[in-house]
């Protein structure tokens, strides 16, 4: 009988380090699963964004580049293919 | 100019993610820090459990706080180094909005962690100290807006609107002197709350 005293009579302080332990484990991961949504949201509207505003088209022999900028204003580059060495350089900006 | 490809962002995506929670998790810490303080909770028990809730809350905040600043050391577009993640000010992008957040950052850290050294500090200099929580997370609020990339989106304000408006009816209630707080409502027909308050007990000994 008395071999079992030290299993049953936690001191209270421990006892409570150790709730606290599991209540912070709990609330760190659903912290972390939480965080996955805003990121996705993020990640999908910056990769629509993206596909949305480059498009290369093909026009009589020309490689055309159209982008978007960020205020919906269209840039059209034409690129001749006798001059496959001048590549459009991208500048890219953050707005997502 | 066309926007980056996100698969260089991740860095950049995560932070946010991060920071996001982080103020969702601080709103929630202050919320009910205010509740329990005010005692707008008075189920038998519960103030214990909700109290262990609290602190964990806010070490996850503080947590998360750490990292939402962290995975921007690791962003190629931002380069903010040390410093500019750790002093107010010192980073170029959005400087003021951005030192706003480095400055509510620190002052959650040394609040939130004031709670492990009041017994070096007092109780009574502590409490003082943990009503300046509520100035962390207006400086929490003003770097989201201002700093954030979706701050002024109408998802972002609506998720900050409905973080606020507990915590401002949480204030109130709070800094309400106890005898607004409990005065029984007269010429409704009600009848007087069952347990006064103790300012209540002393103008009826009074009298």
């Amino acid at each position: 009988m008395t071999d079992d005293a030290p299993l049953t009579s936690t001191p209270p302080r421990a006892r409570r380090r150790s709730s606290l332990l599991r209540t912070v484990l709990g609330v760190a991961i659903a912290a972390v699963l939480a965080a996955w949504l805003p990121f996705t949201v993020m990640y999908v509207t910056a990769l629509e964004r993206r596909t949305a505003a480059v498009a290369v088209t093909w026009k009589s022999g020309h490689a055309v580049l159209t982008t978007k900028t960020s205020g919906g204003q269209t840039i059209q580059t034409a690129a001749p293919a006798s001059q496959p060495t001048q590549t459009p350089v991208s500048v890219t900006t953050r707005s997502s | 100019m066309t926007p980056a490809d996100p698969t260089h962002q991740l860095f950049w995506f995560a932070s946010r993610a991060f920071g996001t929670v982080a103020i969702v998790l601080l709103a929630v810490s202050v919320a009910l820090g205010l509740a329990m303080s005010g005692r707008l909770i008075k189920r038998p028990g519960l103030p214990a459990k909700l109290r262990r809730f609290h602190e964990a809350s806010t070490l996850v905040t503080l947590a998360l706080i750490v990292v939402h600043g962290g995975l921007l050391l690791f962003d190629a577009f931002l380069r903010p180094g040390l410093a500019g993640i750790a002093l107010p000010f010192a980073m170029s992008y959005r400087s003021l909005f951005t030192g706003i957040g480095i400055i509510g950052g620190w002052l959650a850290a040394i609040l939130g962690l004031s709670f492990y050294v009041r017994r070096w500090i007092g109780a009574k200099t502590w409490r003082k100290l943990h009503r300046f929580t509520i100035v962390a997370y207006l400086l929490a609020v003003g770097h989201v807006v201002g700093a954030g990339t979706d701050g002024r989106s109408p998802w972002m304000l609506a998720l900050l609107a409905g973080l606020t408006a507990p915590i401002v009816f949480a204030f109130t209630y709070r800094v309400l002197p106890a005898a607004a707080r409990n005065r029984p409502r007269a010429g409704r027909g009600g009848a007087p709350a069952r347990h006064p308050a103790p300012s209540a007990r002393l103008v009826t000994q009074r009298s």
